[in-house]
């Protein structure tokens, strides 16, 4: 231990002349290197001296208002948002209301819960909103029971005062007020009802076939919103027992036929050259005045459709554009697209196919009113 | 690639489809592990339940009997609720004219077709857990002879330990008969119906049908389609019978 010790204590000794030395050789190497190293010293120019800019000559202009046309009635447009409600995506785990031709009257016994079809759909509308706020809201009046299911009306002929007084008092529905109206609503995004008994039309709203009703002047309001995105002029085209469509508060389409119309002594508005020339169903289709949409501006629009007395309801709306070409059918009519806010579902389709000729309506058109 | 190596693929191919279908297979029967009260553990699954003893099945295919009462709380519950119960499901088919009201007299003959579906447990066990069902009416296009879906339902049975054995519930449908506006006799007739019930890990239990004129694929192939949907008897979409044209038509 004591020898280990004596050897260390030389080699301790020997440490500041090799730190000395290592120093000296890092000095020689840096003295080295610190020659290569090349400056280049660039020299700028000395800046010339400060000349204003000449002034530029700049001829006056007039001021100029800008044109903006307002209007008293302004609206908001469009706006895409993501609207909150409930929708038919989402099935219900409660027992499905008895509605709907054969939709399934599920009847549940013994704790099980049935699940409504997707196809929850009726000619009428659904039940609940399928299109998320591009549809109608249905209001069912059956003009024939006062509020406490008491007969009051027992043909057509006494209600056209009744329509008449709604349609004159801006839509009013207090005009129905006094009679009877199902508390369902229906939401709509098509008018395309060919050839149903009468009796599907309060049997959609709740009104089941058994129940004592008659299913003879009852009346549906549907109110909503349209847009089209491009704009442009249109018209409607249809038919139905009773049908109007007013758009921004205007009448533009009736569609009823002919003998309601003259007992009912409408103003006669009706492009006379092209009306009741073209077979729709079971009646003659009617045109209605052109109307303007500009690009993307939400429209009010409001359709009254009802029934006379009893037999099968009908209900087609149909869309024209200006300038647009249409391939006729074997009648000469075009075939115009079905006024839509939203893609049919299939099973609709399939029902409203079922019970029209080929070549009466185009339900394939890409042509949508859809607001959202 | 060579022919001969086309047809040595093709067998192997061949082989293993083969041998896929006789593979028994249950997505009941699933391989998981099984504990004890004492905290034992096996690897097995699961075979019957009887005389208050599980009988499950390991991997060497060896058959081992548990009492359920020494069985963990979480194993019994798993029996109770994932284990299908063995099931009877019969369907009984009434028609029901529909009385023609005063306003539609003469337009259309209407009939509701009523399909009461009972569901029978046999298998003794208890069962907590929840089975799932769908139930098709099929109708018949009078002047097409095209298959059409009349009605289609999901239905989920929940027994309860009070009323643990018979249940039923009903679906309907609408058939009718009518004179088009061209004077076209037209409309629908019941034909029958399809119910399939499934065990709560989504295994097919029961399948119950009277359309013994389709096949088993064309059976499948009809569920997917919607309300309204017309088909053949091969299961494919056709497309909707419409009316004829006529120039006179009759006024509603």
């Amino acid at each position: 231990m004591k020898r280990l010790f004596k050897k260390t204590e030389g080699l301790i000794r020997g440490v500041p002349s090799a730190v000395l030395l290592s120093a000296l050789i890092h000095f020689i190497l840096l003295f080295v290197a610190g020659g290569l190293i090349v400056f280049s010293v660039i020299k700028k120019p000395p800046l010339p001296p400060f000349v204003p800019h000449p002034p530029i000559e700049r001829p006056k202009t007039p001021l100029i208002k800008p044109r903006v046309k307002l209007k008293k009635n302004v609206k908001p447009g469009a706006t895409r948002r993501i609207v909150s409600k409930q929708t038919l995506g989402v099935p219900d785990m409660q027992l499905p209301a008895i509605e709907g031709m054969g939709q399934g009257l599920g009847g549940g016994v013994g704790g099980f819960e049935l699940m409504p079809d997707s196809s929850g759909m009726t000619l009428f509308g659904g039940a609940k909103s399928m299109a998320s706020g591009n549809d109608f809201e249905g209001t069912f009046y059956s003009l024939r029971y006062s509020r406490l299911r008491e007969v009051v009306n027992d043909t057509k002929d006494q209600i056209y005062p009744i329509i008449r007084r709604f349609l004159d008092l801006n839509w009013n529905p207090r005009v129905f007020a006094p009679y009877f109206q199902s508390s369902r609503k229906l939401y709509a995004t098509q008018f395309l009802v060919p050839a149903v008994i009468t009796s599907e039309g309060p049997r959609q709203f709740g009104i089941e076939r058994d129940a004592d009703f008659d299913p003879i002047i009852w009346f549906v309001h549907y109110k909503g919103r349209i847009a089209s995105k491009e704009g442009g002029r249109f018209r409607f085209w249809g038919m139905g027992d009773f049908l109007f469509v007013r758009l921004n508060g205007k009448l533009v389409f009736v569609g009823t036929g002919r003998p309601q119309m003259d007992s009912c002594d409408w103003p006669e508005y009706l492009n006379e050259e092209e009306k009741a020339e073209y077979n729709l169903c079971s009646e003659q289709a009617r045109v209605g005045l052109w109307f303007d949409l500009e690009p993307g501006v939400p429209t009010e629009m409001e359709v009254l459709t009802g029934e006379g007395d009893g037999g099968y309801f009908t209900c087609i709306l149909l869309i024209e554009k200006e300038g647009e070409y249409y391939v006729k059918n074997r009648e000469g009519m075009p075939v115009l697209p079905a006024f839509r806010t939203a893609e049919i579902p299939e099973s609709i389709k399939s029902q409203i196919e079922y019970k029209l000729i080929p070549g009466e309506v185009d339900l394939e058109s890409e042509l949508m009113f859809n607001v959202y | 690639m060579s022919i001969k190596t086309t047809a040595l693929v093709r067998g192997i191919g061949q082989l293993a489809l083969l041998l896929l279908l006789f593979v028994p297979h249950s997505i009941n029967a699933e391989m998981r592990i099984w504990r004890d009260r004492d905290g034992k553990q096996v690897a097995a699954e699961f075979s019957k339940e009887a005389f208050g003893k599980v009988f499950l099945r390991d991997v060497t295919g060896k058959m081992i009997p548990i009492d359920v009462e020494t069985l963990s709380s979480s194993d019994v519950k798993y029996i109770r609720t994932m284990v299908s119960p063995k099931i009877e499901v019969k369907a009984v088919t009434k028609t029901k004219s529909v009385k023609a009201n005063e306003y539609n007299n003469d337009l259309q003959q209407m009939w509701i077709v009523t399909e009461t579906i009972q569901i029978r447990k046999t298998s003794s066990p208890r069962f907590d857990g929840k089975l799932s069902g769908e139930v098709y009416l099929v109708g018949k296009d009078i002047v097409s002879g095209r298959y059409v879906m009349l009605c289609r339902e999901r239905f989920s049975p929940a027994f309860s330990e009070e009323k643990n054995k018979d249940y039923e519930f009903n679906v309907s449908a609408e058939v009718c008969r009518f004179e088009d506006y061209n004077g076209q006799d037209r409309g629908y007739e019941y034909v029958g119906y399809l119910v399939i019930v499934f065990g709560p890990q989504g295994d097919r239990l029961a399948t119950v049908t009277d359309l013994s004129r389709f096949s088993d694929e064309a059976l499948d192939s009809l569920r997917a389609f919607s309300y309204f949907t017309f088909f053949d008897q091969d299961g494919r979409k056709r497309s909707t019978p419409r009316p004829e044209y006529s120039n006179t038509r009759r006024s509603f």
